[in-house]
């Protein structure tokens, strides 16, 4: 089957000047979104996976700018679009947004119907007449498990718990009746068991909308609950991109490695747990080599002299470490990571 | 671990525990009732949503906000309501505290020197040089260069910041450390530092750690007992790996099933239990503490304890 693509980014270079530096936030990133898939951009913090999503709106910070590279949507290349007024034309209708705290999404004077109606009324100009307009806002709500609908519609949104203000912005985007969906972080602020009641929504409403998701996030475990691909971010670039079986059981890149075998939920009592040691490259400077090298204890001598390129793993799955290289030598993962792998052997697919 | 608790001493005996804020009609009670008992050298974990009053239980240990029923008990002695000056020092001393966010927890105006070690200076008389000595010694015991005393917060990354905070309470030798969701503001990669920090200094020291967390998948991995807090009730409390394995209550159920686990196989084919607190009866039937297997206590009344041990032996 040949996959339809909806949005191409062709080696995006974004730039911010900050006291008179200049921070390469986005090195030359790559990447085809397909129709109706659900792509999981995952990195640590600074690792530039929101700033990289904030393109597709034109919504970079005043002080950041696009060095080079292309957007392409529908035949037009974002990164061309300068006026406040071409954007409008995007924003919400194409593509949507949810960010991470939905307090400071929402609008605390205007009642939550209010808000929701406000999108019907602009993306939706052949629902007419305010009780239409009420109907679909109601539909909504319902749509995004909100109960008692008709007493929600007139409340505030200080009187909804975080979980269910989340729901609400995320009404809020569907109203725009968006082609692909941008979810920043979106659980992050939330419980664990509302998160996953989110996460079980985000999924339900992609396939009923025929929505395209980019779900940004840095926890691996919920990565492996939306995504059906996965980008794995690290200083500005994809390091390694996958279908998530195989960023999950078959990972090639040792930044993959080490966020995989961190994570507390493979650890055992008593045992220490995986680390990465040191901290992110600054990008103020000019990398040299495999950016993640100075953290890689098994690093290679090429890693800090030259910068590898994407190696083909599958037709799928691409990892950006020169360990891919046949003059490469033989470098295992780590043992928690054999054993997530045995563990689907033994139980199948 | 064995379950003979005669053998393991009670560092910190809570006693029917209540907590309320506000008063008359618009009194809220956040805790309603909380027994439980830490051992010397355990981590003990209490597991809740935000607004389930274990922040309350462990600032009520602190000290910072008094019970309104109830007692708190350490070593033997009672450290709630109006206590000897001497006892007051002893127990500020003694158990310490980590907060969540680095970010909102250290001075911005003071050095890491003075952060560092003023809890030492409200304690007793110290000369300038055994102060430096020890604020030397406390940022190296969490991995920290000593000429950092000489800097200021914004200098530094959240898990340095966090390593910070952690030496502010080393510097005053405590026995229990009460650990407020020590990791969840900070990134992934920086999370399993922190840890390993805790449970190395743990071992050196036989630290107590209270850990308060909403996340069941940490706790798995960093406690030796679990309290799963709901509105204000502990509903279950056991050995970790007893609960991970025979959870009864619904409500623990529900937290064990939305733990995120870096598996796609499995977490497309997860069952989602959502909890709703309409399924007890408890007009008729009031719940009561029960000890349902050795050291494995449950909140329920007769009824749903019966049902929930034979629903669990299904799974």
């Amino acid at each position: 089957m040949e996959k339809d693509i909806i949005l191409s980014v062709k080696d995006l270079h974004v730039k911010f000047t900050l006291r008179g530096q200049e921070l390469h936030a986005i090195r030359g990133v790559s990447l085809d979104l397909y129709r109706g898939e659900c792509l999981a951009l995952v990195g640590e913090s600074g690792s530039g996976k929101s700033v990289f999503c904030k393109n597709f709106m034109g919504l970079l910070d005043a002080n950041g700018f696009i060095s080079g590279g292309e957007i392409l949507y529908n035949g037009m290349d974002l990164t061309k679009l300068k006026k406040p007024l071409e954007w409008r034309a995007l924003r919400g209708g194409e593509i949507a947004m949810i960010m991470q705290d939905p307090m400071a999404s929402l609008n605390p004077l205007k009642t939550v119907g209010e808000q929701i109606a406000e999108a019907v009324r602009l993306h939706q100009k052949d629902v007419a007449g305010r009780s239409a307009v009420r109907e679909k806002v109601l539909g909504y709500l319902r749509d995004v498990g909100i109960g008692e609908p008709e007493r929600r519609y007139k409340q505030y949104p200080h009187e909804f718990s975080g979980g269910m203000r989340q729901r609400v912005v995320i009404a809020t985007a569907l109203a725009c009746s968006p082609k692909i969906l941008i979810c920043d972080e979106p659980t992050t602020a939330l419980d664990v068991t509302i998160q996953a009641q989110i996460i079980r929504l985000l999924l339900d409403l992609k396939e009923k909308y025929g929505l395209t998701v980019i779900f940004i996030t840095h926890d691996l475990g919920v990565v492996a609950n939306v995504a059906e691909r996965v980008a794995v971010m690290y200083a500005g670039q994809i390091v390694e991109l996958g279908m998530a079986e195989e960023i999950f059981y078959d990972p090639r890149h040792p930044y993959t490695w080490a966020l995989l075998s961190s994570l507390p939920q493979l650890g055992e009592r008593g045992e220490e747990l995986a680390t990465i040691r040191g901290t992110p490259p600054n990008l103020f400077k000019e990398i040299r080599g495999d950016a993640f090298a100075p953290r890689n204890p098994q690093a290679l001598k090429i890693d800090f002299v030259m910068e590898p390129p994407f190696f083909r793993v599958s037709d799928t799955h691409y990892a950006k470490t020169w360990l891919l290289d046949p003059r490469a030598p033989e470098v295992a993962p780590p043992a928690v990571l054999a054993a997530l792998r045995s563990r689907r052997e033994v139980n199948g697919p | 671990m064995t379950n003979s608790d005669a053998s393991r001493e009670v560092l910190l005996d809570v006693r029917d525990l209540h907590v309320t804020f506000g008063r008359g009609r618009k009194a809220f009670e956040a805790v309603r009732g909380v027994s439980f008992q830490v051992y010397r050298g355990e981590t003990f974990g209490l597991v809740g949503e935000s607004g389930s009053g274990k922040t309350t239980i462990g600032r009520a240990i602190m000290r910072i906000y008094p019970p309104s029923a109830g007692e708190i008990l350490y070593k033997g002695e009672r450290i709630s309501g109006h206590i000897s000056r001497e006892l007051d020092k002893k127990v500020i001393r003694e158990i310490q505290m980590i907060f969540q966010d680095p970010m909102a927890s250290l001075n911005e105006r003071a050095k890491v020197d003075y952060i560092v070690s003023e809890g030492l200076l409200n304690q007793r008389r110290v000369s300038e040089r055994e102060r430096r000595a020890l604020v030397e010694k406390a940022l190296q015991e969490v991995g920290l260069l000593p000429e950092f005393a000489s800097r200021f917060p914004h200098e530094f990354s959240g898990g340095q910041r966090q390593r910070i905070g952690v030496a502010r309470a080393l510097i005053m030798e405590p026995e229990c450390i009460i650990a407020d969701e020590p990791i969840s503001a900070l990134d992934v990669s920086i999370r399993a530092q922190v840890l390993n920090l805790l449970s190395e200094l743990q071992k050196e020291k036989n630290i107590t750690y209270i850990f308060i967390a909403h996340d069941l998948s940490v706790m798995r991995y960093f406690t030796d007992r679990i309290a799963v807090v709901h509105l204000g009730k502990i509903v279950e409390l056991a050995d970790t790996m007893e609960i991970i394995g025979h959870a009864l209550h619904p409500y623990t159920r529900a937290l064990l099933s939305a733990i995120p686990m870096p598996d796609p196989d499995r977490e497309r084919h997860k069952k989602l239990t959502v909890y709703d607190p309409s399924v007890h009866d408890y007009q008729a039937d009031p719940p009561f503490w029960q000890e349902v297997r050795p050291g494995h206590y449950l909140l329920a009344n007769a009824a749903e304890a019966e049902r929930w041990q034979k629903e669990a032996e299904i799974d």
